[in-house]
């Protein structure tokens, strides 16, 4: 029957998804033209099957097929054209469930091929992910349909860009927004969870509020110049960092969207498609659970914690392989939650002697502030002291190994990665255990990078210390003060990475053409503008320096799916616009401002012993603070070489055919991955796998993760009587500037920063280093005093607040606001 | 007393063992040795301090730190590379 007759609403003759195309065509709405095959004809086919087994493929009744041909007809009425065969199951897009992804879907049908498509839509209902999907819904004691498939068939939109549409903003984090996601090709990609989509937000006016580029590495082809090759293609590099839509476009959509949500009454996710200029509307249906904050309520026993001092690495969940090479070699202290590490709060606190409140010790293991003031637990006192005095003795050694090394000797590290790197006998796992943490206990310290910097998180405790003693001998001191006299050495790497990036800044402005390039052509026109120089160019010959030296390292480098430097540099070549655009702002002389911060502390202090041990308590942080940072640099070379073995072996699985799709490995655990390389698993074993994993992320990256599960953490909403433009955070840095906001969601898509700009990030790593000295002040949203933004931050001393709840969405970029660092508060200036 | 020794022998012990890594850490043997010998002596005198009674404590407390160092070091060693060290994960 065809969408436009008025049965092909009736949702229990056509299913949940082709009655909500029948309303929304009958209601003018641009919808592809199409016609159903009913569930009748599904159910003349399969009467009597079981919904648990599945049967064997019937043929098609030549009556129906007679049907089908006839109503092919108007569909062909400007010549044969490619069809799309979609599913539409009894309750499918209905209000409570959606059944998104379960069910068959096939592209570039023809005529010939349409019958197979068919029976191969009807035969979904059995697929195991379908199944699965049932015993979920019934098991959650939600209401099953009856058991039954129509197939639409329709118009093959060849979409140039397509997406999703939600009516309303699906994640909670703007409840008065409604938000556009739309990427290059079909909307498969996006659907599958194999880009990161663009993002556009909408505001209640249908205005465009905010774009938020995404990285669009892949897609779905719109033509089948070979229709037995993959679809899916790899995206220019020069459309990978732009929108696919211009604002009035993405307001279009929406505007689109808002008249499906005004007849059905409700809130909807529209898919949506641009062929050309013509906007269709491909599906409706409304927003279901399974896109709400919480995608699907996770059953966690016990108590945990996000993991602060690597939160700033995880406000993203880790992809599959990364957690599973993780797992393999973090120690029993947590568990990995939704991709994110959490540690475990009841085996923590056998570990912290002190009586605590459930909220004092949410602050503790979040980092927030001091320690508490508050009394010794006697009783649970022994077992701690036995604990910790066993874990002294037996790791105590590399304790004290790590307190006086030359820092100059982890250089050797180098080589030792590149030879795991380059050595094809060593696979990816055995790489990771070798490079990140099985430990021959008389390797050379210097070989052991990853203790290093875990040892030299002591530096907080000291840091303490020295606050404590000052408040009481020299309490005139600030804040600001101690953290001038506590940044690290002056020639840490992540210093001479910064000091690289400007130098690379200079050499570009030598060339007047190379620099006027750099600032004004589009970010995505950057590296093209870079690959016309000549090979001998200075600027070529600077670049290649520094990414051999800092190529290895990335945003996110603790997930091996992204691409580092080397293989990208895009990236820096942002940071070199950045620094062009500075020209002639002075640096802070941080060198100088520590000797007169030092001076003021000694005077200060009024007896010998006192600067004595000030001066040991300050070496000691300073020293710890540098062997962290520049540890760092050195393990991050890991996740760079497992990386490079991982795309060895997907570049095989690839040519073989038992991988499609570029960055699909790191959607599998390790031991498929090796079973797919020994042939001991096929495509067809891990395809499943792949897209449910995919599509599971992208999920979880909509979403912040959780701070903790079943903790009571203490209430950081804005107290009574605090103004309603004002956030909070913890001082990572102490310090005022005012200024105007700049929201930087990740610094390789869009990292334009003006100097004296206030940097608003989800989080930071080093490679986001190279954009503080033009920032006024941070703002970061997870994070702890220990978190790179604040160590960075204090090197240069710029004022950095951290653990912000929710800044990169209640601050808009060119806001202007006042950040009083030390009082650990952002005023919203009107 | 031997109980008392023993104790404070420990932490001595993880000091004064974590010196003789200098030897593969430090690439400046000349600092290395200084470093080992002035922890040497500072053992030599705790035990001269406790007299002849103390040298088993002592020299106990020493092989207990080296079978922890190396207890510790061998099981993490065989826990990641035997069975993973920890596999629970809620995807």
């Amino acid at each position: 029957m065809p969408l436009a007759s008025r049965a092909a609403q009736d949702p229990l003759l056509v299913g949940g998804k082709a009655a909500h195309l029948a309303r929304l065509t009958q209601a003018g709405l641009a919808v592809p033209a199409a016609f159903v095959i009913s569930v009748d004809a599904f159910q003349a086919h399969f009467a009597g099957s079981d919904p648990h087994i599945r049967p064997p493929r019937p043929d098609i009744d030549p009556a129906l097929a007679r049907q089908i041909d006839a109503a092919l007809q108007p569909l062909f009425a400007d010549g044969e054209r490619p069809l799309a065969v979609r599913s539409s199951a009894l309750g499918e897009d209905g209000a409570e469930l959606s059944y998104a992804g379960q069910h068959a879907t096939y592209y570039y049908v023809t005529r010939e091929g349409l019958m197979r498509a068919v029976m191969n839509c009807w035969l979904s209902l059995w697929s195991d992910s379908a199944q699965a999907y049932r015993a979920r819904q019934v098991d959650a004691a939600l209401t099953v349909p009856g058991f039954g498939m129509s197939v639409i068939v329709q118009h093959m939109i060849q979409a140039e860009r397509s997406g999703v549409c939600f009516t309303a903003d699906p994640t909670g984090q703007y409840p008065e927004h409604s938000l556009v996601e739309g990427t290059w090709g079909l909307g498969a990609a996006l659907v599958d969870g194999r880009v990161s989509p663009d993002r556009f937000f909408i505001g209640p006016d249908g205005r465009l509020s905010e774009t938020r580029i995404g990285r669009k590495r892949f897609k779905v082809a719109e033509n089948l110049d070979n229709p037995l090759g993959s679809r899916l293609e790899p995206v220019p590099a020069h459309q990978q960092r732009i929108a696919c839509l211009n604002p009035d476009e993405a307001e279009a959509v929406m505007a689109l969207a808002k008249r499906a949500e005004a007849l059905f009454g409700s809130p909807q996710d529209v898919e949506w498609a641009y062929q050309g200029d013509t906007l269709y509307m491909l599906q409706s249906r409304a927003i279901t659970a399974a896109y709400g904050r919480a995608p699907e309520p996770l059953a966690v026993s016990g108590r945990w914690v996000l993991f602060k001092p690597v939160a700033e690495n995880f406000s993203e969940p880790l992809t599959p392989m990364t957690v599973d090479l993780f797992s393999r070699v973090l120690p029993p202290i947590g568990q990995f939650i939704s991709g994110r590490f959490y540690i475990d709060v009841d085996q923590m606190q056998r570990l912290i002697p002190l009586k605590l409140t459930e909220e004092e010790l949410g602050d503790v293991l979040l980092l927030r502030g001091g320690a508490p003031r508050t009394e010794i637990s006697w009783r649970r006192l022994p077992a701690c002291l036995a604990v910790l005095g066993g874990f002294y003795l037996g790791n105590g050694i590399l304790w004290h190994r790590t307190a006086n090394v030359r820092l100059e000797t982890f250089s050797d590290f180098t080589q030792v990665a590149r030879e795991v790197r380059d050595n094809p006998d060593i696979n990816p796992l055995a790489a990771f255990q070798r490079l990140f943490l099985v430990r021959n206990p008389f390797s050379p310290i210097s070989h052991l990078p990853f203790q290093a910097n875990v040892s030299a998180g002591r530096y907080f405790l000291l840091h303490d210390l020295l606050q404590s003693f000052l408040k009481r001998f020299a309490p005139t001191i600030d804040q600001s003060v101690i953290s001038q006299v506590c940044a690290g050495y002056e020639d840490m790497l992540s210093r001479q990475m910064v000091e690289q990036v400007r130098a690379l800044a200079e050499r570009a402005s030598e060339d007047v053409e190379l620099r006027a390039a750099l600032l004004e052509k589009r970010a995505d026109q950057l590296a093209d503008a870079v690959a016309a120089l000549p090979q001998n160019h200075p600027f070529i010959i600077d670049l290649q320096t520094f990414l051999d030296r800092f190529g290895h390292r990335c945003v996110r480098e603790m997930d091996l799916i992204t691409p580092r430097w080397q293989e990208d540099p895009g990236a820096v070549l942002m940071m070199v616009r950045n620094y062009l655009k500075a020209e002639g702002v002075e640096g802070s002389d941080s060198y100088g401002m520590r000797l007169a911060a030092q001076d003021e502390v000694h005077q200060a202090l009024g007896r010998r012993w006192q600067r004595w041990l000030a001066d040991y308590l300050i070496g000691r942080i300073r020293y710890y603070v540098t062997l962290r940072e520049n540890t760092r640099y050195y393990h991050t070379m890991v996740f760079a070489a497992v990386r490079a073995k991982l795309k060895r072996i997907e570049q095989q699985l690839i040519e073989q055919q038992q991988l499609r799709c570029a960055d699909d490995i790191f959607f599998l655990h390790w031991d498929e991955a090796e079973g797919l390389s020994e042939g001991k698993q096929t495509w067809l074993d891990v395809e499943p796998l792949i897209r449910e994993r995919r599509q599971r992320h992208q999920r979880q990256s909509r979403v912040l993760p959780a701070e903790s599960f079943n903790l009571q953490l203490p209430d950081r909403s804005p107290p009574a009587g605090q103004a309603a433009g004002e956030l909070q955070g913890d001082c990572a840095c102490p310090g005022y500037a005012e200024g105007v906001v700049k929201v930087i969601l990740d610094p390789t898509l869009s990292a334009d920063l003006d100097p004296g700009d206030i940097l608003v990030a989800p989080y930071t790593d080093p490679a986001w280093t190279p954009l503080f000295p033009n920032s006024a002040a941070i703002i970061v949203e997870v994070g702890s005093y220990l978190s790179h933004a604040g160590t960075v931050a204090r090197e240069y001393q710029i004022p950095c607040l951290v653990d912000v709840d929710a800044c990169t969405r209640r601050l808009r970029t060119g806001q202007r606001v006042r950040v009083f660092a030390s009082e650990g508060r952002i005023e919203v200036l009107p | 007393m031997s109980l008392l020794v023993f104790l404070f022998s420990l932490p001595l012990a993880v000091w004064s063992l974590a010196s003789l890594f200098s030897l593969i850490d430090d690439p400046d043997r000349t600092s290395a040795i200084v470093r080992i010998s002035s922890r040497a002596l500072a053992v030599l005198a705790f035990v001269y301090l406790v007299g002849p009674d103390g040298r088993a404590p002592v020299f106990w407390a020493f092989l207990t730190v080296i079978a922890l160092h190396l207890g510790l070091f061998g099981m993490s060693r065989w826990l990641i590379i035997r069975r993973g060290f920890n596999m629970k994960r809620i995807d």
